[in-house]
């Protein structure tokens, strides 16, 4: 296992050299010049040049990308235009409820897509599987920061069940809290999974190993789960990994729909205070959250399925 | 011909018709306030209410199918074309070039779609344009490593052979040959991709990253309407149910397209 | 063999698919009876219902497209088609098992090889350490050397002979009395075919176990079977001792099977194929289903279904023309 994750990580080097070459020339994008932005038109020229030193503009792009590359391995993310603080310490402070965010949203569609893809695909072609078909079709159609507003609408002011917005302090208030937000992020998600979930378990259930577990005499659940479902885990997982950006990409939206102090909130909030660094920062800590969840989804799939495990060997 | 084929095909006409016909009847000028008639509830004479500037929400709504179709298009095109040319041509000449091109799509890919265009529209300032720009500069890869596979399955076929020894060029046969048979592909995903996209457009429009208001983009619209949900839900509720039908028509489209040609290849 | 020999009796089935059109019905009015210790061979071409009968008997149709109308199937006198689905549970596995066709997809991918032997027993009462012990001593009892190492092996990681050895070992594991083998041999080389009809020969000899081959290779029939029953279009429509079966068949179906076979075709350079096709089993032939390939049919046969009769010691037909054939002897 270990050497495994040692090798994805190798396998990794070069798209992570990708990414911040990526988020590096991201900023030099900005029409005009960096130092004149951050400190106005009303700048004098020798403070300008001062900054300019300071930030390392006045060398080659070689040599800013070779700055960017060792300040970021020293963990330095650069300094917020807008708060003034260092962009690290601001990430830190807002990663949390993002993580948290991300996870519940998970974990919802987890629970949802299993038991509703086991019914559609045990019932063919039955009303149920009608129905999810459908939630599909409406499902991917639905804008998640206008789902959130309707459910804030719905379960929070008319029917006040949920606070409209906000994080809490303790575990059980974030659970309380972040309920209609993780909510809304998994409706976005559920559909897909189910759809990939539905498509993989109809294939299995057809299997002939399926009938060798029946006539063995185990009972119904157990030839299910045991055979069924862990086998249609695999695909399942696949779609839920490369979807993971679109979950993610949800999760900034959302929090600012629902006033979550996480990353997607510092993004939206830097890019109207044209508050470069902490852009770049957010952008570059997102990507490597993909990373992760790549690596993780690599991970089980290996701990789940054999095969992989034998070609590896 | 699937069913999800003839009822997208269907919604979508029924929202063409009202996207060029509704304007003429409602009218386009959908910006001029009337603070007078502010805040109004749905009725006879304003059957999806007023807004908090007193303007019609059904007449915004209506001429906003073609401010969102629009933002669709002109996402999902240049992202197509851009796509296709590039994992076409890694494709076919294979060695560096493809190796580049598809590197180059692994690393856009490690980022969120939706953080890494708005980083881009960031950097380029908020509006329509910029968000094209960035949409393209981020959705080439899906359709280039569609291209790229769907390309490396044509590579083999016979008539590409055929062509080869009949003494055509490379660019003849790629532009005579593969693009017809790989396009087909292509266009099955960019209707799918156009829901996205155009969930993608007012998502931007409601964080004011792209269509500015007062345009009459429904994601604008929504974001002004969030302000007064308590008050006028009317005002945020229309704009998202219009992108939701259209989403749909969209979706079954790209169903029923789907099935519909893969029965076909089955035959 | 009297009747006390007989362990597994099939009356009167009759098995229907259900279709647009319709029930079709794809076994009809089958009887046979298999007897202790011996291996009975049922013969056809796909589609002629021959797996559709194990299938019934253990109890594992397709649901709810399949459905048995008619007929009892008794297990040492036990009618299994009126159990319900616990009791049934307990006898599959555990008194009647089956070993499928293809063994590349007949095993769980994601499981070793041993936790499948395994799971199934504590469902038949074998638990704990009793368990661990069967499975090692089941796979050597179907040759699978190493077992204590092989047992956590994947089927991904054996041979197709060697998983075919693993899914008799499944069925095995809980020694039942009967062993239904939907074309055990099908889907592998010549040389391991061989080996597992061997195999299954000896098992058949070590445990006395009864053993309903599914095939429709008449050659597996001749190497391993005592006696045969020959299906065409979801009917029986011959049965007998395999030695006169094969050397006196009383069928004109039969007749042409043979001739078919490179091995038992003595004396003729020519294989003699069956001319046309097995009819669609939703629209039969009225009367004898075998009628419009049947190089002896007469009138009548377009009349009634030729019901199975006595054609010599145990040995019966379904055709009007039987004994006429049995003179006819070439």
């Amino acid at each position: 296992m270990l050497g495994f994750i040692a090798r994805r990580l190798l396998l990794l080097i070069p798209v992570a050299i990708g990414v911040t070459l990526f988020t590096f020339f991201l900023v030099r994008l900005i029409p005009g010049d960096p130092a004149q932005n951050m400190l106005g038109v009303h700048a004098t020229p020798e403070l300008l040049a001062q900054l300019r030193a300071r930030l390392g503009l006045d060398r080659p792009l070689p040599a800013q990308y070779f700055i960017f590359i060792s300040q970021l391995l020293h963990g330095d993310l650069g300094t917020s235009y807008y708060f003034g603080q260092p962009v690290l310490s601001l990430v830190a402070e807002r990663v949390t409820p993002t993580i948290f965010l991300l996870a519940y949203s998970a974990l919802i569609t987890t629970v949802v897509s299993f038991p509703a893809a086991i019914l559609a695909a045990l019932r063919r072609d039955s009303f149920w599987d009608q129905a999810v078909r459908f939630t599909f079709v409406f499902g991917i159609s639905l804008p998640s920061y206008w789902l959130g507003i309707v459910l804030i609408l719905l379960l929070a002011v008319a029917v006040p069940l949920f606070p409209v917005g906000g994080y809490g302090t303790t575990f059980l208030e974030h659970l309380w809290y972040l309920f209609l937000p993780a909510l809304t992020i998994a409706l976005g998600v559920i559909p897909i999974v189910l759809r990939a979930l539905r498509g993989s378990l109809i294939e299995v259930l057809q299997a002939d190993f399926m009938d060798t577990a029946r006539s063995k005499g185990l009972p119904p659940h157990v030839v299910l789960l045991r055979h069924g479902v862990r086998n249609a885990l695999l695909p399942a997982i696949t779609v839920l990994a490369v979807n993971v950006g679109w979950l993610i990409g949800g999760t900034v939206i959302i929090e600012n729909v629902f006033a979550i102090p996480g990353l997607g909130q510092l993004m939206i909030f830097a890019v109207s205070a044209r508050d470069y660094p902490t852009v770049q920062a957010v952008t570059l800590v997102f990507a490597v959250l993909v990373v992760v969840v790549y690596l993780v989804a690599d991970a089980t799939y290996f701990a789940l399925d054999p095969r992989v495990r034998g070609q590896l060997r | 011909m699937p069913g999800s084929l003839i009822a997208g095909t269907a919604l979508l006409l029924a929202v063409l018709v009202v996207a060029i016909l509704g304007p003429l009847v409602l009218g386009t000028d959908v910006t001029t306030l009337h603070l007078e008639d502010a805040l109004l509830p749905p009725s006879s004479a304003h059957l999806m209410g007023t807004d908090n500037f007193g303007r019609d929400v059904l007449a915004r709504v209506v001429n906003g199918a073609l401010v969102d179709l629009q933002i669709g298009f002109f996402s999902v095109v240049p992202a197509l074309c851009i796509g296709m040319l590039i994992g076409g041509l890694a494709a076919y000449y294979g060695g560096w070039a493809d190796v580049l091109a598809m590197r180059l799509a692994d690393i856009v890919v490690a980022f969120p779609f939706f953080v890494l265009v708005i980083a881009i529209v960031a950097v380029l300032g908020p509006g329509l344009t910029n968000m094209y720009i960035a949409v393209a500069a981020v959705g080439w890869t899906a359709y280039a490593r569609l291209v790229r596979s769907e390309v490396l399955v044509a590579k083999q076929a016979e008539y590409v052979d055929a062509a080869r020894a009949l003494g055509y060029s490379d660019r003849r046969i790629i532009l005579r040959h593969l693009v017809p048979n790989v396009g087909v592909q292509a266009l099955i995903f960019a209707t799918s991709d156009f829901v996205l996209d155009i969930l993608l457009g007012s998502s931007l429009g409601f964080l004011g990253l792209g269509a500015q208001p007062p345009a009459p983009e429904w994601g604008v619209m929504i974001a002004d309407g969030r302000n007064f949900i308590t008050q006028a839900p009317w005002i945020s509720t229309f704009p998202g149910l219009a992108i939701v039908v259209i989403g749909i028509a969209f979706s079954l489209l790209g169903d029923g397209l789907a099935d519909y040609l893969r029965v076909e290849e089955r035959r | 063999m009297t009747g006390s020999g007989v362990l597994l009796s099939v009356e009167n089935l009759t098995t229907e698919y259900r279709t647009a059109g319709g029930g079709v019905p794809a076994v009809q009015d089958v009887s046979f009876q298999v007897h202790r210790g011996e291996i009975f061979g049922l013969v056809g071409e796909s589609g002629s219902g021959k797996s559709t009968v194990i299938r019934s008997i253990i109890g594992l149709l397709p649901k709810p497209a399949a459905r048995i109308t008619r007929g009892t199937v008794r297990l040492d006198g036990l009618d299994l088609i009126s159990l319900d689905p616990r009791e049934m549970r307990r006898i599959r596995g555990g008194r009647v098992a089956m070993v499928f066709q293809d063994p590349m997809t007949s095993l769980d991918p994601v499981l070793p090889i041993g936790d499948q032997i395994r799971e199934g027993l504590r469902y038949h009462g074998i638990t704990g350490r009793a368990a661990q012990a069967r499975v090692l001593e089941v796979m050597s009892l179907v040759g699978i050397p190493d077992a204590p190492r092989r047992q956590r092996a994947y089927p991904f990681e054996l041979s197709g002979g060697l998983r075919q050895r693993v899914a008799i070992a499944i069925a095995l594991a809980a020694s039942p009395q009967v062993l239904l083998a939907d074309e055990p041999t099908t889907a592998l080389d010549v040389t391991i075919q061989d080996q597992i009809l061997k195999l299954l020969l000896s098992l058949k000899e070590q445990l006395g176990m009864s053993v309903l081959l599914v095939t429709h290779d008449l050659g597996v029939v001749a190497q391993t079977c005592q006696r045969v029953a020959v299906m065409y279009a979801g009917r029986l429509v011959e049965i007998g001792p395999v030695t006169t079966v094969f050397s006196a068949p009383a069928h004109p179906y039969t007749r042409g099977l043979l001739a078919s076979l490179p091995g038992l075709a003595t004396g003729r350079t020519r294989l003699r194929a069956i001319p046309g096709s097995p009819p669609d089993l939703g629209s039969l032939p009225s009367g004898c289903a075998f009628r419009t390939r049947c190089p002896i049919a007469i009138e009548r046969c377009a009349e009634v279904v030729p019901p199975l009769e006595d054609h010599g010691t145990d040995h019966l037909t379904a055709c009007l023309r039987h004994q006429e054939l049995g003179q006819t002897d070439d």
